[in-house]
């Protein structure tokens, strides 16, 4: 077998063990995150960070990756000196091993390929490493003559001689226990026995050693500190010989709580500055906001009455100046609470990568994922709505759209696939692109299907052009390929997706060329919880509509109404503008306002437009979106109640209500009632 | 008769690639041993012919191990590679002055660790 060969064949274990060592480093950065109040890292923890490094250190060496490599030593280094008590441990620090961590983890994803700014990343990181590690302080004095038999002595690793410096400066006694056991059980006896130790205190050597004149037994010197004396040590212990170690153990440094209360406050300053709070105590603080918001209107109501009914105008001033400042503080407390629920979706695209590498190495497609924008923030809840949905798109690319290598090449492409998971803000939204280069959507097939499934006549079907074809892929029931694959394809298809999508208030799209690719495009708000509406009265029922997707208000007359292919439009500067009755829409009976006047509001999403026809305009409110329970939450066109203190009000979907108009596949038979 | 090398080595990883580097020489058996103590059940059951060792191991360190073995009339003979990663230096000094015959600094080279090897065990040819 060549080199290179052996290489190929232990990549796959090599991003195996490599991921898992990750896992293990962070956990135990988790850990020490843990440790940093005390301003004292756990020995254990640091020394299995240690070991993580050192061993990634080792086997991406050996694999040639050389930046990993070089990452991992340095980062071994540091924590080297921190477990030597070379380098104090601060939250610097602390951030530095955080900081390498992730680009540890940038560098295992692009094993195939380092990317030119991971590469920059990580020369810059470290530089900075190693001006940290020249700052180390001299290495601790090695102490001599502890007492300790020079044969154990000679054994210690450098950092198992360390351990014993720092039990002794902690005060603790020192313990030589040595044991004779049978050797067939050895192994068992020996890991109880060390168990017990650790409850004592801890374990710094395990030196084996055997006499030749008894071949069946085995005989261990285990080298231990503890804070116990003696005595006690031996009770429980019960076993082997206890030797306390001759030298008296120096003054022990004081123990934290001797501290000051300078000291104290010192410490408390350095601890991190973030707090962990749980998602669901938020949206309470945001509700009481949302309901603050709404006494202020109720307020701004009042002072209207004081002024105008009560002619009380100095009074009405003064309240409407104290309204605005609270405006203005409800606002900020919005903005920040807001802010505090937004996340970056890097987790998420990370783990989505992890995915396909792992499912590259699974099914033997050679693809490989980009990332964008994964800084890009979203509301909490929405990123973690949004996992299955992405997860599902990607699976549906990976099996679906990227060919196999060999057709591929047929074809003059790459002979590996490329996803690119793309995140970027635009206004109040955040859109999501999932694209491939692959074989992209066969508009035949979509058009095969929809009719061999009688899910539409082959006469409509050769009327649709290719947006609204493409469109019938969210429909439920559509599938083109025959049989489920491995990955996508077990049933749930893309209409689960669209829905979860429009839970979100957001919407799917999708292009599609052949040969080169498909691209979905998800449009998402920002954050959910509060929002701006316009609410409106059509056919005798309130609605709220979501300003952010509030394009224009207009009122002009009933004559400007024309027809095209049974659907009213208006023209709007030239553009013609699809008209949507909510009544018609929901399938309920109409109980019109006459009134001489045509209102429209106009929203849209993306590029598509919509004028919903309105009777009145009640005006602009806040309102807290809450979700819809379960009798209504199968209902399409609603993406929540809206409390209004006297009355509750249904939101409308404004994204799912124009891709399902556009389509012109809805169910007008689903009932909206009135809550 | 094939020469049994025993590995010791918490991590299956460079396990696995010293094994497969020393599988292009003909004619080893490999046993495997991710802890101290696994090595210690397993040196009396076998008459190895090569041990190499890690140093940082959770337990019984290789340091440990090489002391054991070295110190050990009925061991004692078996030729004893270190394999560690550099920056470990001082623990290879004190593991070349334990006993240990030799020592190679991960990342090694495949030749590197072929050469060592047939070092020790010499009449071995190349497939």
């Amino acid at each position: 077998m060549s080199e290179k060969e052996i290489k190929d064949r232990g990549l796959q274990e090599f991003l195996g063990e490599a991921e898992e060592l990750l896992e293990r480093f962070n956990t135990g950065l988790f850990k020490l995150s843990e440790d940093l109040p005390q301003g004292k890292a756990d020995p254990e923890t640091l020394n299995n960070l240690f070991r993580s490094a050192h061993t990634l250190k080792g086997i991406s060496g050996m694999y040639g990756f050389d930046e990993l490599s070089t990452l991992s030593h340095r980062l071994e280094d540091l924590l080297d000196n921190l477990r030597l008590g070379k380098t104090p441990f601060t939250k610097e620090v602390l951030q530095l091993l955080h900081r390498g961590a992730e680009l540890l983890s940038s560098l295992v994803v692009e094993t195939k390929g380092v990317s030119k700014e991971t590469k920059q990343g990580v020369e810059e990181f470290v530089k900075e490493l190693e001006r940290t590690l020249k700052e180390a302080g001299p290495e601790p004095e090695r102490e001599k003559a502890l007492g300790i038999d020079e044969a154990i002595l000679k054994v210690l690793t450098e950092y198992e001689e360390h351990r014993l410096r720092e039990n002794i400066k902690e005060g603790r006694n020192l313990f030589l226990l040595s044991v004779d056991l049978p050797f067939d059980t050895f192994d068992k006896e020996l890991t109880a026995l060390t168990e017990r130790i650790k409850e004592l205190g801890e374990l710094i050597a395990t030196l084996p050693s055997s006499s030749p004149a008894e071949k069946d037994r085995i005989s261990f010197d285990l080298l231990f500190g503890s804070h116990l004396k003696e005595g006690e040590v031996k009770k429980r212990i019960g076993k082997g010989e206890l030797k306390g170690i001759g030298r008296k153990p120096q003054k022990p440094s004081p123990p934290p709580q001797v501290k000051g209360p300078a000291g104290e406050e010192k410490s408390l300053k350095s601890i991190s500055s973030t707090v962990r709070v749980d998602i669901h105590k938020l949206d309470s603080i945001m509700n009481t906001v949302g309901e603050l918001a709404l006494c202020k209107t109720m307020l701004s109501r009042l002072t209207e009455r004081v002024k105008y009914e009560l002619g009380l105008t100095d009074i009405a001033m003064e309240l409407k100046r104290i309204n605005r400042d609270l405006e203005k503080r409800i606002n900020y407390l919005q903005t920040s609470l807001l802010e505090a629920r937004m996340i970056p979706l890097t987790q998420l695209f990370d783990r989505l990568q992890r995915m396909v590498r792992k499912l590259s190495i699974d099914e033997g497609k050679e693809i490989v994922m980009g990332l964008e924008g994964a800084d890009t923030e979203l509301d909490k809840l929405i990123v973690e709505e949004l996992a299955d949905p992405l997860m599902h798109i990607i699976r549906n690319c990976f099996d679906h759209g990227i060919e196999d290598p060999e057709e591929r090449e047929q074809k003059g492409k790459p002979r590996e696939g490329h996803i690119y998971l793309r995140a970027y803000s635009r206004g109040n939204h955040v859109v999501i692109e999932v694209e491939d280069d692959g074989r992209g959507i066969d508009e035949e097939k979509v058009r095969k299907s929809l009719i061999e499934k009688g899910l539409e006549d082959e006469s409509e079907v050769m009327k649709l052009n290719k947006k609204e074809l493409l469109d019938y892929i969210f429909m439920p029931g559509f599938s083109t390929r025959k049989e489920a694959g491995e990955v996508s394809g077990r049933g749930v298809g893309m209409d689960v997706v669209k829905n979860n999508i429009s839970r979100l208030s957001g919407t799917i799209d999708v292009e599609t060329w052949k040969d080169k690719g498909t691209r979905f495009t998800l449009t998402l708000p920002i954050t959910l919880a509060i929002i701006k509406a316009l609410l409106v009265t059509s056919g005798g029922r309130e609605y709220a509509i979501p300003v952010n997707s509030i394009l224009e208000i207009l009122s002009t007359s009933h004559e400007k109404i024309q027809k095209i292919e049974k659907r009213e439009v208006i023209d709007l500067r030239g553009r013609t503008l699809p008209l949507l009755r909510l009544e018609e829409y929901f399938g309920l009976p109409c109980e019109r306002e006459s009134s001489g006047v045509l209102n429209i509001v106009v929203v849209g999403i993306a590029e598509h437009r919509l004028g919903i026809v309105v009777d009145r305009f009640i005006g602009e409110q806040e309102v807290v979106i809450k979700p819809l329970g379960k009798v209504l939450s199968g209902v399409k066109g609603f993406s929540g109640a809206a409390e209004l203190g006297d009355r509750t009000v249904l939101i409308l979907d404004a994204g799912g209500i124009i891709l399902d108009t556009m389509k012109g596949v809805h169910s007008s038979s689903q009932v909206a009632g009135n809550v | 008769m094939d020469y049994k090398v025993l590995i010791v080595e918490d991590s299956p990883i460079t396990r696995a690639l010293i094994i497969s580097t020393l599988e292009e020489i003909d004619g080893f058996q490999f046993f495997e041993s991710p802890t101290g103590v696994e090595a210690l059940k397993l040196l009396p059951h076998h008459s190895f012919n090569l041990i190499i060792t890690d140093i940082n191991m959770p337990d019984i360190n290789g340091l440990e191990l090489v002391s054991f073995i070295k110190s050990n009339p009925a061991y004692a003979h078996i030729p004893l590679i270190i394999v560690s990663t550099e920056g470990t230096q001082k623990d290879i000094e004190k593991g070349l002055s334990l006993g240990a015959d030799a020592y190679i600094v991960k990342p090694f080279e495949p030749r590197e660790l072929q050469e060592v090897v047939r070092r020790y065990l010499p009449c071995q040819k190349r497939k």
